[in-house]
């Protein structure tokens, strides 16, 4: 009854305003609402970084091969053993006898 | 193109060589002649074995660095018949025939040099008996950096190889590649 004062005393051809006690809403409402807006922002948030998590992962995706590209890759994988065989040995070794030599002339 | 360089530093080398010839056996005969005069005989024997030495060091390093690149040679051929089987199949080649094409260069270029550098004779300049071991040592020394410098041609060649490989293993999707 008394929210309908002011409307009732509000001269004619006003808009009658509403009080401010229905402006507010009630303290238990407005924390449900709050909580509300926070779990929608929270379920956002997880979202997001799981978002994120999960596209800075490489993503590894097999390659399709088939028998012969398999024969093929142990075939270079052989190369690759060979080429790292080649006996490339620094020079310095063949000099210790020359050296001796000359230490000696 | 490649080729053509090739072809010209092969006729260099053989213009080269036959004008040097003469200028070596006039070099070793005024070694000899001076070998001759020395009064200490164990020195001249000493002298003697070391230039034996400078020959066999060379012989038998360029050997090793000969037989080398033929094995490369022979791995680089292996590896290009793998690519040209890929082609085959549908693969984008481009960068694996590219690294091979120059390891191929790298390979024929490095065997001209070792074999100019097999040719290549370490005869002493004796100034005289006093300055013998000077003289013995800058020729060590010449010997020393030829090596050390083709050496490190080998090494790079070798490296051109393995990069080859490289490029046909990311064809074959390994993915460890470069990880």
């Amino acid at each position: 009854m008394e929210n309908n004062t002011l409307a009732q005393e509000a001269p004619k051809g006003t808009i009658p305003t509403p009080s401010l006690e229905t402006k507010t809403a009630k303290p238990q409402s407005r924390f449900w609402m709050l909580f509300l807006a926070l779990f929608i922002l929270g379920i956002f948030f997880l979202g997001g970084t799981y978002y994120f998590v999960s596209s800075q992962k490489a993503t590894y995706i097999p390659a399709q091969i088939n028998n012969e590209t398999i024969d093929t890759q142990k075939d270079v994988i052989q190369l690759e053993g060979e080429a790292a065989a080649l006996d490339i040995q620094d020079v310095d070794s063949d000099f210790t006898q020359v050296d001796a030599e000359l230490k000696n002339l | 193109m490649i080729k053509e360089k090739i072809t010209e530093k092969k006729d260099a080398i053989k213009e080269r060589r036959e004008t040097t010839q003469q200028e070596r056996k006039e070099k070793l005969a005024t070694y000899k002649k001076r070998l001759a005069t020395f009064k200490d005989t164990v020195k001249a024997e000493r002298v003697e074995r070391i230039s034996t030495i400078f020959q066999t060091i060379n012989s038998k390093r360029t050997s090793i660095m000969s037989t080398n690149l033929e094995r490369m040679r022979s791995i680089i051929l292996k590896l290009e018949e793998k690519v040209a089987q890929l082609e085959k199949e549908g693969k984008d080649t481009t960068q694996a025939k590219q690294a091979i094409q120059e390891a191929k260069n790298g390979i024929e270029t490095t065997r001209i040099v070792v074999q100019t550098q097999a040719e290549k004779e370490y005869t002493m300049t004796i100034s005289s008996e006093n300055t013998v071991k000077t003289d013995a040592a800058t020729m060590r020394s010449a010997l020393h950096t030829d090596l050390q410098t083709l050496h490190t041609t080998v090494v790079a060649t070798r490296n051109q190889l393995s990069q080859a490989i490289s490029e046909t293993k990311i064809l074959l999707g390994d993915t460890k590649h470069g990880e």
